[in-house]
């Protein structure tokens, strides 16, 4: 073999190697508090400085649907998710609009102004939206909750839907008034097809967001209204660490089932406008 | 022209973005049936006139009217006009069929019917085979013929085109042409084609407006256009002329004799006034142009030498040197066995020389 090609080849087989590495040690990283979590939800008899536990089992999730209300913490995740996707978009949507298609003047401040929300402490935050929420008694409501997660989940659909509004190209869109569509018609039948790609990675966002959030739900929910991750702080308060393991494992599934849906669906050709078959 | 009846008319459009004047006190009529080309240079507002027509704009002020009705402010999708983009502006998450059949969809018709129509609209434009096809799965030709069937398939009766040929190459350029003139024959529409290829609007059109920073230069027959030029960037924008700068020493009903460096021309002065003295520029096309090698009259008759030759398939384009800096150029036949070095008379003949003020290039 030629001693140039070789020695590339070798260089190329170096650099393979120093990025697997470094790839495993990211998994391995991101990938290591599951592993703990997940292993104190099956195992059973894991005391002291033991590597696995003795042995496996769903014990603590029998224990979880019998010292709470699993089903009904279960739906009220769910519910409040979806009230907060639908209170985002609707209000994240035409807000994106604005900021994306029509020529703002105080565009940049606009977007410093929605952004203000996540750049003081989400708890000093929380603190100032329960107190609201007490006057307004929307406190133990889904819906109260729902509100108080979308006040940090709008700004991130205003900026997703802002850039994905921007991208779209204003001539499709005219054409389609040319050919006789009314605005409405425009709206419907064009811009949200093209614009799926965004509005996926939107919901999916606010989704995740408010199936984990904790802190906002911590100083809004009630007794009506507890969320998975309210019910796993509430059992290690109670000693249950083995219980709230159990219940993690349970909020990770909707979030790995998105993840799923995210690799298939937002490839960076869908991304880049051609949108088919969505 | 047929039957001289108004279909669209521009009344006094004036149309500003910031300070700047697009399109300025605008004032056309094109008659129904007809083949109007909007001819000019880039960023002379053609397709800002165009997206006033269709509503896209709004004119700052005038008035638009369509078959006598005053549309102005009437929003585009009632409009019931065609548009060709340049750029196609498919819709990208449709099908060929599907953006085919969106106008028909809009406009709520019976779904077999809509079937039936869009099928034989495909086929028009040579398409049917490919309606199942996303937009980028298409050659530009062929997305172009989307563009096509989609602003034709609900029978407006005026339909624009913006520049449609202009992302294509020469071959389908000239192929798509013929086409957009079959379909004009076969579906009777009145247009409005925009381009900034000369020979697209000498071919297509019925008549041809000159346009140059948002004003009509000049507004005629193909014929009248290149043989009549009006102002000198008509002149010199349509076709190819040589262009000669000289100083006006005399004039006579009509002609006005021009003094360039060492030698002497007399041409016609049609459309500008001209007083001895002035500074002036002299069009000649090269086919206009006789030459020899002797010298039969003495007028308008130059001395000169061939100092290049450009053969370009159907003819030797030769450029003549007849003066110190003065080189004109004239086609000859692709057979002749001209050679560089030789020598040459040529006459440009008095009234084929068109005189106008000089104006400062722009
Ligand atoms: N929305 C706009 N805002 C500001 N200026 C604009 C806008 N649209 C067009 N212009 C300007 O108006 C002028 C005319 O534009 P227009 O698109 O009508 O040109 P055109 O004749 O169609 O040129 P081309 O042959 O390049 O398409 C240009 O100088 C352009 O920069
Ligand atoms: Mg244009």
């Amino acid at each position: 073999m030629n001693p140039i090609t070789h020695s590339i080849r070798a260089v190329r087989t170096g650099k393979k190697v120093v990025i697997y590495a470094f790839l495993l040690g990211f998994a391995l990283f991101i990938l290591s508090p599951f592993a703990v979590i997940i292993v104190s939800a099956f195992g059973e008899g894991w005391f002291g400085a033991r590597w696995l536990p003795e042995s496996w089992g769903i014990r603590w999730f029998q224990w979880a649907f019998q010292m709470t209300d699993l089903v009904q913490v279960t739906m009220n995740s769910f519910v409040i998710a979806a009230l907060t996707i639908v209170i985002s978009l609707l209000i994240g949507v035409p807000t994106a609009w604005a900021i994306g298609k029509r020529k703002l003047r105080a565009k940049e401040l606009l977007i410093a102004l929605i952004l203000l929300p996540r750049m003081i402490p989400e708890l000093t935050y929380a603190l100032g939206t329960a107190k609201i929420f007490y006057t307004l008694d929307l406190i133990n409501t889904h819906l109260g909750v729902a509100l108080a997660h979308s006040t940090i989940t709008i700004p991130y659909v205003v900026l997703i839907m802002s850039a994905t509004f921007e991208a779209l190209e204003q001539r499709v869109i005219d054409a389609g008034g040319v050919c006789g569509a009314n605005w409405f018609q425009r709206f419907l039948y064009l811009v949200i097809p093209m614009s799926m790609p965004g509005i996926l990675a939107a919901v999916i966002f606010v989704f995740v967001t408010s199936f984990n959030e904790f802190t906002l739900s911590m100083m809004t929910y009630g007794p009506q209204t507890v969320t998975l991750p309210i019910q796993t702080y509430l059992s290690i308060g109670d000693g249950y660490k083995e219980v709230a393991s159990a219940i993690s494992v349970i909020l990770l599934i909707p979030s790995i089932l998105i993840l799923g849906v995210i690799v298939k669906q937002i490839k960076p050709e869908n991304l880049s406008g051609g949108v088919k078959g969505l | 022209m047929i039957d001289k009846k108004v279909m669209i008319s521009l009344k006094n459009i004036t149309k500003k973005f910031g300070h700047a004047t697009v399109v300025n006190q605008l004032n056309l009529d094109i008659y129904e049936g007809e083949m109007l080309t909007l001819l000019g240079s880039s960023g002379c507002g053609k397709s800002t006139t165009l997206n006033m027509i269709t509503g896209s704009l709004t004119p700052d002020n005038g008035e638009i009217h369509i078959r006598g009705n005053d549309l102005t402010h009437v929003p585009s999708h009632k409009r019931e006009i065609g548009l060709v983009f340049q750029n196609f502006a498919l819709f990208p998450h449709m099908t060929v069929f599907e953006i085919v059949e969106f106008p028909l969809k809009i406009r709520k018709e019976n779904k077999k019917e809509r079937k039936v129509k869009v099928m034989e609209m495909l086929r028009l434009v040579q398409l049917d085979h490919l309606a199942e096809r996303y937009p980028r799965e298409l050659s530009g030709g062929q997305q172009q013929r989307v563009g096509l069937a989609r602003a034709l398939i609900y029978q407006p009766k005026v339909v624009l085109f913006d520049e449609p040929l202009s992302n294509l190459d020469a071959k389908l350029r000239e192929e798509l042409r013929f086409e957009i003139m079959n379909l004009k024959d076969k579906l009777k529409f009145t247009s409005i084609y925009v381009t900034h290829d000369q020979e697209e609007a000498l071919t297509l059109s019925d008549r041809i407006a000159v346009m140059k920073n948002g004003v009509i230069q000049q507004l005629g027959t193909p014929l009248e256009i290149y043989n009549e030029p009006q102002t000198p960037f008509v002149a010199d924008f349509v076709g190819i002329s040589n262009k000669i700068v000289g100083q006006c020493v005399g004039k006579d009903n009509g002609h006005a004799s021009i003094q360039m460096d060492g030698f002497q021309l007399r041409g016609l002065v049609k459309h500008d006034e001209i007083q001895n003295g002035d500074k002036v520029i002299i069009f000649i096309r090269p086919e206009d142009i006789q030459f020899g090698n002797e010298c039969s009259t003495k007028e308008n008759t130059l001395q000169g030498e061939v100092r290049n030759i450009v053969f370009s398939g159907e003819r030797k384009e030769c450029m003549v040197g007849v003066a110190e800096g003065e080189t004109i150029r004239l086609y000859m036949n692709k057979q002749s066995d001209i050679a560089i070095g030789q020598g040459l008379f040529v006459h440009l003949p008095s009234d084929s020389c068109k005189i106008f003020k000089f104006f400062a290039n722009e």
